[in-house]
């Protein structure tokens, strides 16, 4: 007859509480661990889009200076005189002309939309929204960037 | 057969107490590390809006031939409240207007600017 040693008598109640205690700390430390790369991730993706819509800006508002008038404009694409187009695809801003094309990746939490606004005793002026994407990836109205670019800027 | 003590090693309540207290301290301190990040943010946030607020308002000021101090101080409220500023945020534009200029200025909850702009003003 084989002899089993025994070692800690623990009680069932004993066991179970350690058991729960280490259910405990094991989901507060993947917790932690969950929700510090989810906050970290999200300020990276905010940085590189601050920084990303300076350079965005910049090169938008060049485009529409040198191709001014635009025939048509919708949301996602703008058509100008000259059939140089600025288009969005995903995460990307397309700016093509006859001579080529620039593409311009910003971060994925964002949508890219276009606007033609018209305010009263000026000329009108395209505009460009950078909108925030929530959680369940729809849009955010409320939080959003917003780049004007003057479509017939005077001449002085 | 005379059967083995077995030695069971209990925690005392003290124990208890301190690991709980390490563990509460821990989570203060992420929760308040992440409060401060997200402060952090909105300041970056506010900052660049700001930014790109006043940058909007000289793109449509380019956009006409000549403007008055009214002309900027419209354009500019105009600019303002179609920022996307949190209306939580007490972030207030400020517009003077002077014989041949027009200052204008994005301020803080604490009274202080974010951005302060002087347009020469053409009319």
């Amino acid at each position: 007859m084989s002899k089993i040693k025994r070692c800690n008598n623990f009680s069932l109640i004993e066991v179970l509480f350690a058991i729960g205690l280490i259910g405990i700390l094991f989901n507060m430390a993947l917790m932690f661990y969950y929700d510090g790369r989810k906050v970290s991730m999200k300020y990276m993706d905010k940085a590189s889009h601050i920084r990303s819509v300076s350079t965005i800006a910049k090169s938008w508002q060049n485009f529409i200076h040198a191709n001014p008038f635009p025939i048509k404009v919708e949301t996602n694409k703008i058509l100008f005189r000259n059939q140089a187009v600025i288009s969005v695809k995903n995460n990307k801003l397309i700016f093509s002309t006859e001579n080529g094309q620039k593409t311009y990746a910003f971060s994925k939490a964002f949508a890219a939309s276009f606007e033609l606004e018209t305010n009263l005793q000026e000329k009108p002026v395209l505009v460009l929204y950078l909108k925030t994407k929530g959680n369940k990836n729809q849009i955010l109205k409320d939080k959003f960037i917003r780049i004007v670019a003057s479509s017939q800027r005077s001449v002085k | 057969m005379r059967r083995k003590k077995v030695k069971i090693h209990y925690f005392v309540v003290t124990e208890i107490v301190m690991a709980l207290g390490l563990m509460m301290l821990l989570y203060v301190c992420y929760f308040a590390s992440t409060k401060t990040i997200d402060k952090m943010d909105r300041a970056f946030t506010n900052d660049a809006r700001a930014l790109q607020t006043m940058n909007n308002t000289i793109e449509r000021l380019n956009n006409k031939k000549d403007y008055s101090g009214i002309d900027v101080k419209k354009i500019f409220m105009d600019e303002f409240g179609k920022s996307g500023f949190a209306m939580n945020s007490q972030i207030v534009a400020q517009v003077k207007i002077h014989a041949d200029s027009t200052a204008l200025a994005i301020i803080k909850a604490n009274g202080k600017a974010i951005i302060e702009v002087q347009i020469k003003c053409q009319k």
